[in-house]
Parts: C-alpha cells; sequence; structure tokens
C-alpha cells in the first residue's frame, strides 16, 4: 500500500513537472518563430559563426579547382566580418583569412600571410551573408515559405539546452544572391534550430540537391553563438 | 640462466620479432603517408602543419620514452605478461588510428562540448585523437623492444645471447628502413588507414602465439622496485624538448590576425625546462637504489662517445628521411598518390644501401677497430647530403638516389660500430639495457631532428617567402615563389644534416682502437 502510495506520487511529480516544462515555452505558429528569431538576429550587436560545407563540393573559381571547407569567424552589426575561410585545393588544404569592412574586403597571401587587398574573382564575400538587406535576417522574416514546426530538439553543441526544430523552404534566388553563386539558384530545403526563450538561431542546416552528375547533395550547416558579444574588427595594416 | 621453455628458442625468438618489426615500421611509415592524412583530415597547410608533424614526432617520443623504463618494469612484473600488454596495447592504438575520423572524433566532440562553448574545428580534433592514438600505438610498440630483448635474453645461452639480440636490433632497423616503401605501396592502391588495420590480425595471432607457447615458461623476476619517479623525469624532459623544439607561433588566431610566425615565447623556457628534468633524472639515477639507468656505464670513454656518435646519427638520418617525401611531394609529384609511391621508393635508395653496409661496417669493426669504418662512414655521409643540397625539380631520379645511396652507405658503415663499441663496452649483465640504448639515443637524435628542422623549415620559409615575394603578387608569383622557398630550404636543411654528421665525427675519433677493445674483453673474461 506504502509503495503504492509513492509511486502514484511520483507519477503525480512526473506530470507535474512535464506539464512545467511544457508550459515553459509559448506555444507559438512556426511563422511566428522564425520572424521573432529574425528580429532578435537583425538587433544583435555580433556574433561568432561557423559555415561548414559537406557532401558534394562547391567550388569558388571556374577551372573548380579550390572548394570552399568552412568559414569561422566574427560578425559586428552592420557590416564587419572577420573570417578564416578554409579552401581545399589538389593536394592540398589551405586557410585564406578575409577582413570585410564596410563594403571593403581585405585578405591574406596564401603563402606569407600578409594582407592584400580582395581579389575581386574571389567569390567569397562573408559579410553578404549577414546584409540586413541580403543576408540571413533578411531571408528569415521575409523569405522563407510553409515552415513546420518539427519538434523540440538538443544539438550535440550545446548539451542539455532543448532548441525548437522547423523546417521550411528557401527560394533558390536568395540562397544564390546571399551566397554570391555558391549555392545553386534552386529551391533549398532549410532546418532552423531557434531558442525557445530568447529566440537566437543557433543553426541553420541548407540541403542543396545533387544536381545531375553529382554523387550526393551539398549540405551548409551554418552555426551562430556568442550572441550580442561586439568584436574589435578593423582594416588590416598593409605592408608596402 | 636461461628460461626453459619445451618451444624452440629460434620459433620464439621470430614471433618476438614479428610485432617488433611491425612497431618499427610504423615508425617511418608515416613520413610516405603524412601529406594524404594532412589533406584527409583537412587540415590547413599554414595552421596545421606544426601540428600534424606531432603524427611523426609523436611516436618516435612514445617509442623513444617506453623504451627508457618499460624494459626495468619487465624485469619485475615478468617479461611474458609486460610483452604481451604492450602487443596489446599496440593494436588498440592502431585501431583508434585506423578508426580515428569516426567515433573516437565524436566522442572526443562530445566530450569537449561539456566543457567548452563555441565551436571546435573536428579536423583538429581528429587529429589530436589521431597523435594520442598513434602515441599508444608506440608506447606499445617501443615497450615490446627492450621487453622482446629481455626475453630472449632469458630464453638462450649467454654464449647465443649476443646474436639473437642482434637479430631484435636488425628487425628493429629493418622495420623503419622498409616503412616508407610500404606506405608509399599502401596508398597508391589503398587507402591509408589500411597500413593500420593490418597491424590487427598480425597484432592477435602473435599474441595467441606468444601467450601459448611461452605460458610454461618461468617469469624471470628481478628483486627491487620500479623507478617511477626516475620514469616521469626522464618522460617530462623528453617531451618538453619536442614540444619545445617544435613550438612555434603558427596559430595565426582571429584575435592576432597580423601576427607572423617566428619562434613562439614559450620555446626556450620549454627546452631550459627540459634540461632541468634531465639534470634531476640523472641526480636521481645517481642517488636510486634500483636505477633505470647505470650511469657508471657513461664513464667508459667508448660508451659515451658512441651514444654521443648515435644521437647525432639519427638527428642527420631523420632530416634525409624527413626532406626526402617534402622534396617530392611539393616540387617533384603530380599527384598525392604519386608523391607517396616515388617517396617511398627514393628512400629505399638510402635505407636500404644502409641496411646493405651494415654488414660490412660489423666485419670492418671487427678487423679494424670502431673509429676506420665509423669515420669513413661519416665522410661518406657528409660528402652524400652535400651533393643532396644541389637537388633541384628537373634534377632526375637516378642523380637523387645514387646521392641518397652514398649517404646511407656511410651511415650504414657507421652504425654497427658505434653499436658495437656500446656494447662491447658494457658488462655482460649490462648488455640488454646497453644493446637498447644504441637505439634509444638514435631515437632521440631522430625525434630531436623532426622537431627542430619543421621548426626551421617553416621559420626560414617565412623569411624567404617575405624576402621573394612582391607588395601584391599573383596566384602564379605565388605559387612560384613557394616553390623557390621550398627547394631553398631543403638544400639548407641537408646541409645541416651534413654538419650535424660532422659534427659526429668528433666522437667518433675519440673511440679507443681494437687494442683497447681486446683488452677490455680480455679484463672482462678476467
Amino acid at each position: 500500500m506504502k509503495r503504492t502510495g509513492v509511486w502514484a506520487g511520483l507519477v503525480i511529480f512526473g506530470v507535474l513537472l512535464a506539464g512545467c516544462r511544457a508550459s515553459q515555452f509559448e506555444q507559438l505558429p512556426p511563422n511566428e518563430i522564425i520572424s521573432r528569431s529574425a528580429g532578435r538576429m537583425a538587433s544583435l550587436q555580433g556574433f561568432e559563426f561557423l559555415i561548414e560545407r559537406s557532401g558534394e563540393p562547391v567550388f569558388l573559381d571556374y577551372e573548380g579547382t579550390i572548394s570552399f571547407r568552412r568559414a569561422e569567424g566574427q560578425f559586428t552589426s552592420p557590416d564587419r566580418v572577420n573570417t578564416s575561410v578554409r579552401v581545399i585545393m589538389p593536394g592540398l588544404v589551405t586557410e585564406v583569412q578575409i577582413i570585410s569592412v564596410e563594403g571593403t574586403q581585405w585578405e591574406t597571401n596564401l603563402l606569407t600571410g600578409e594582407w592584400q587587398a580582395s581579389d575581386p574573382r574571389y567569390s567569397f564575400n562573408p559579410s553578404l551573408l549577414f546584409s540586413p538587406e541580403t543576408g540571413i535576417p533578411a531571408v528569415l522574416a521575409h523569405e522563407l515559405a510553409d515552415p513546420a514546426l518539427l519538434g523540440m530538439e538538443e544539438i550535440p553543441e550545446v548539451p542539455g539546452k532543448k532548441l525548437y526544430a522547423l523546417e521550411t523552404v528557401m527560394p533558390g534566388d536568395s540562397a544564390y544572391q546571399m551566397t554570391f553563386g555558391m549555392i545553386d539558384n534552386e529551391p533549398l530545403r532549410v532546418k532552423l534550430w531557434i531558442d525557445p526563450v530568447t529566440f537566437d538561431l543557433y543553426r541553420v542546416l541548407l540541403v542543396d540537391p545533387a544536381n545531375p552528375g553529382d554523387e550526393e547533395d551539398t549540405l551548409w550547416q551554418i552555426d551562430f553563438w556568442s550572441f550580442g558579444s561586439t568584436f574589435q574588427i578593423e582594416p588590416p595594416t598593409i605592408n608596402n | 640462466m636461461p628460461a626453459s621453455t619445451k618451444t624452440q628458442p629460434g620459433l620464439l625468438l621470430a614471433l618476438i620479432s614479428i610485432p617488433i618489426f611491425i612497431g618499427a615500421l610504423d615508425l617511418t611509415v608515416v613520413s610516405a603517408v603524412l601529406p594524404h592524412v594532412i589533406v584527409d583530415l583537412e587540415i590547413p597547410l599554414q595552421t596545421g602543419l606544426d601540428d600534424a608533424a606531432w603524427i611523426v614526432t609523436g611516436y618516435l617520443l612514445a617509442y623513444s620514452v617506453s623504451m627508457t623504463f618499460m624494459g626495468r618494469l619487465s624485469d619485475l612484473y615478468g617479461r611474458r605478461h609486460i610483452y604481451l600488454i604492450a602487443l596489446v596495447i599496440f593494436a588498440f592504438g592502431s585501431y583508434i588510428v585506423a578508426v580515428a575520423q569516426g567515433w573516437p572524433t565524436q566522442l572526443a566532440l562530445r566530450i569537449s562540448y561539456l566543457f567548452v562553448s563555441g565551436r571546435l574545428d573536428a579536423s583538429y580534433v581528429t587529429l589530436y585523437v589521431l597523435i594520442a592514438a598513434r602515441m599508444i600505438q608506440a608506447f606499445g610498440a617501443g615497450t615490446m623492444v627492450p621487453v622482446g630483448m629481455a626475453l630472449v635474453a632469458d630464453i638462450y645461452p649467454a654464449d647465443k645471447r649476443a646474436r639473437s639480440l642482434g637479430v631484435i636490433a636488425a628487425v628493429d632497423t629493418a622495420g623503419w628502413v622498409v616503412g616508407h616503401l610500404y606506405g608509399g605501396i599502401i596508398v597508391r592502391f589503398w587507402a591509408w588507414e589500411l597500413i593500420f588495420w593490418l597491424n590487427l590480425p598480425i597484432c592477435l595471432i602473435a599474441f595467441l602465439l606468444i601467450w601459448y607457447l611461452m605460458r610454461g615458461a618461468p617469469q624471470v623476476r628481478s628483486a627491487g622496485s620500479m623507478d617511477w619517479f626516475g620514469a616521469l623525469l626522464i618522460t617530462a624532459a623528453l617531451a618538453l624538448l619536442n614540444i619545445g623544439l617544435g613550438t612555434s607561433t603558427d596559430g595565426v588566431t582571429l584575435n592576432a590576425l597580423d601576427e607572423k610566425s617566428g619562434l613562439s615565447p614559450y620555446s626556450l623556457p620549454l627546452v631550459f625546462a627540459a634540461f632541468i628534468f634531465l639534470v634531476l633524472f640523472l641526480w636521481r639515477q645517481k642517488k636510486a637504489r634500483y636505477p633505470l639507468l647505470a650511469l657508471s656505464l657513461f664513464k667508459r670513454q667508448n660508451y659515451l662517445a658512441a651514444s654521443l656518435a648515435n644521437f647525432l646519427v639519427g638527428f642527420s638520418l631523420f632530416v634525409a628521411i624527413a626532406n626526402v617525401p617534402l622534396f617530392i611531394n611539393t616540387l617533384v609529384a603530380t599527384s598525392l598518390e604519386q608523391g607517396a609511391w616515388d617517396s617511398g621508393w627514393m628512400l629505399s635508395a638510402l635505407t636500404i644501401p644502409l641496411a646493405l653496409a651494415s654488414a660490412p661496417g660489423g666485419w670492418l669493426s671487427e678487423k679494424r677497430g670502431y673509429r676506420l669504418p665509423a669515420a669513413a662512414g661519416l665522410i661518406l655521409a657528409v660528402f652524400g647530403f652535400m651533393l643532396m643540397r644541389s637537388w633541384e625539380p628537373a634534377t632526375p631520379y637516378a642523380i637523387l638516389a645514387y646521392q641518397l645511396a652514398l649517404s646511407g652507405i656511410g651511415i650504414g658503415l657507421t652504425m654497427a660500430p658505434i653499436a658495437a663499441a656500446v656494447v662491447n663496452a658494457s658488462p655482460p649483465d649490462q648488455r640488454g639495457i646497453s644493446s637498447a640504448l644504441v637505439i634509444i639515443f638514435r631515437l632521440i637524435g631522430m625525434t630531436v631532428g623532426i622537431s627542430s628542422i619543421t621548426t626551421y623549415d617553416l621559420l626560414r620559409a617565412d623569411a624567404l617567402s617575405e624576402m621573394l615575394l612582391s607588395a601584391q603578387p599573383t596566384l602564379s608569383e605565388t605559387v612560384r615563389v613557394g616553390m623557390e622557398v621550398t627547394e631553398q630550404v631543403i638544400s639548407e636543411t641537408f646541409v645541416i644534416a651534413g654538419m650535424v654528421a660532422a659534427l659526429a665525427l668528433i666522437p667518433v675519433l675519440s673511440l679507443k682502437s681494437t687494442f683497447n677493445q681486446t683488452s677490455e674483453v680480455k679484463n672482462e673474461r678476467e
């Protein structure tokens, strides 16, 4: 009898706990979650980011020899980006540092690490990704179609934190414009992970479908953290 | 008193030798496949080369460290047990290397995210897992050499012991001699991970056979205790030395984007700390009741001189071993597969003559004393290194091979006399540890060689690139200058290797003559 009472108590406690957890977050429609996340992102002073490409390679040059692998860096609103871009060339993996300030861009020389003005043919421009007009905040706010809430999920990089997991579709031209042509001009499946309390966008996963002849889809995973931090990003000193 | 077993000693010697051979093979196998591994792991050249070099250095370091004290541990706890445990450690390390990019990296990432925020670079996490696994492998492989030698010494009667110890030493040398070629062949046709997968069935068979065949053998155990403090001190000294020599400010961080490569401010303090730990180790060995190393041996002139020569020969030898793949992969080969294949064959032009010349070196030292063949060999090696400094991309492979063979023959002629000088200078009951010391000093020389030469290469390449490049270089200019700089740096390191080999002439010329050697033996007999 005593044991039954203990079990009943535990069940009631569990139900109450689940109820508390469920009511911890607002039950919002998917559009509203994304809209609040877009607003939050646009209001941030800065953040850190990591863009990783996996699956089918994406080339930065017309000859198809330099492929993009990852870019990690810091963004300070409205248009300062400091990033380290890893590219894969035949038999060689190398990194280029890029700084963008007010639309002007510099990069480090592959061999010496010395700063130089960016080659205009170089097709990775990180500031475009975070541009309030055409970048991720704008796409989140206006361009995503038919979002669906998949549930609450954790990502391994942020253990113990449940995030809204949503799925939606991004128009191809938005992705193409945002990435300066690195992503094909086709509609993309997008998965988003958003903090249910702050509405910080933790992760965006873009699935670029395989073109005829490709072996697999290209996956673009964009992670954000250090929300609201500011970073001192200034034009580099160029030695002549 | 040899331990009695029902099994043929020859069969046991062969069984013990196989894992030792594979362990030594894995010491150099990576020099041929390293470019593959770096690209496969997506490690960037600028910031990752220093760390990636630890795939080689870490193995050398753990291999040398385990050799310094695991032999003593087997004296205390039984050789069979320690040998079998070492075999399991080696196999486990091989498995982790083979699967490093899979679950070990995922596990390391998950654990790391419990403690760090932000995002970790999975490529580097895999690299560190790989380095740790290589060190586990090496700890097992290094342990097997002195314990294998001691096992053999237990099995064989005194009059046949020297030859069987020689077999183990030869098997160890043969392993690292053919390692590059083996690696080159594997990556030409298969993935580099296969090298490590192949270790597993061999280790399993060796484990079962040694466990079964030696189950009746009495476990010879010494009295006394293990000098753990001494082991800790020598480990710290060797580790700090390697980290110090291999440390440069390669990490161009996001917060210090305009930092240049250069020697880290930690380098000299680390090297100094290594020196302090070495002094402490020597002090400890002098005071300890059961030391790991009988320092009194180094009072014998031949012992000290030959050990020093071994260290310097190890240094210059590894410069050549590192430079050949670098030269071919950077300046000659058009693909990584071709680079690994060509490097493997070209290194054989150094290592096979080296192994073959050991025999006449030993014969000459018996007939004419240690000094003459050792000095002649060093002069030949220096000559070869000086010829190699003029290598350029257009140099035909035949010329490279002939010059490498010159140095290989030279070093080969030197090895046997200096090894014999150490072993013959030791009393009979110390010959086991002395045989291991011959390998240890050469390995430490190789470890210091790879660490310091990698740092030199990076610093020098950086300085030369700055000097030669224009303010706004085009991609083609950058590539051209990069190749010129690599050629120049390789040329300079061959000169350094030649100078270090020439420096080894000093201890070699101080070796006592045959007359004294005979006296030593006579004294010993009396």
